[in-house]
């Protein structure tokens, strides 16, 4: 007999699946709102990590290198409209 | 999908050709697959005179049988039994789907 059957599967789609490179995802940067409106902030307070300005500084409040904002004195939280469609934060001390 | 196609002249076979992948199941259990290789690998062996009188090809997704010239009796029932078994996979509602045979005359 010539012909012997050395593969029973001469016919079928290619043979098994190659590995993914994928597969591979960096853990969350827990971005977003770390203070909510009306609430009481001491200076230095973070109130919003965000990656480039979603959330303008606004009133005692100042931007850092990562785009970070954060309160420069103790007080209220707001956050508010700046111009048409972009939005600010602030900080309002109480009165004492 | 495994394509089947079968060149006539007059009524002698000139070159039965199969190509492609049944897909009908995973590497490794794929039924029609191997129904299909069973059925070359024998027909093969059948034939008489193959050395002389045919080229035959078996490769993976791919399996051809050409006579050289005229053929026996017996190996023209051979490749007839070999194309009925493959028509019945083409028809039958386990494999429907799964080959296709074109025959140009």
């Amino acid at each position: 007999m010539k012909f012997l059957i050395k593969d029973l599967q001469l016919f079928a789609s290619k043979k098994g699946v190659g590995s993914t490179k994928n597969g591979r995802d960096s853990a969350g940067r827990r971005l977003g709102a770390k203070a909510g409106d009306g609430e009481f902030v001491s200076a230095g307070s973070i109130l919003y990590r965000q990656r480039g300005t979603k959330i303008y500084p606004g009133t005692n409040v100042q931007k850092g290198g990562d785009d970070t904002l954060f309160a420069t004195v103790s007080g209220i939280v707001k956050f508010e409209r700046l111009g048409k469609d972009r939005k600010k934060v602030s900080v309002y001390p109480t009165a004492e | 999908m495994i394509k089947v196609e079968i060149d006539y002249q007059g009524k002698s076979i000139q070159s039965l050709k199969v190509k492609g992948h049944a897909n009908s199941g995973p590497f490794g259990k794929d039924m029609v697959c191997a129904a299909t290789t069973i059925m070359l690998t024998g027909a093969a062996n059948a034939l008489e005179d193959d050395a002389e009188n045919f080229d035959v090809e078996l490769e993976e997704g791919y399996a051809s049988f050409t006579p050289k010239g005229p053929i026996s009796e017996h190996d023209k029932v051979v490749l007839e039994t070999l194309i009925l078994q493959l028509k019945t996979l083409e028809v039958s509602p386990a494999t429907k789907g799964t080959l296709t045979i074109k025959e140009r005359k």
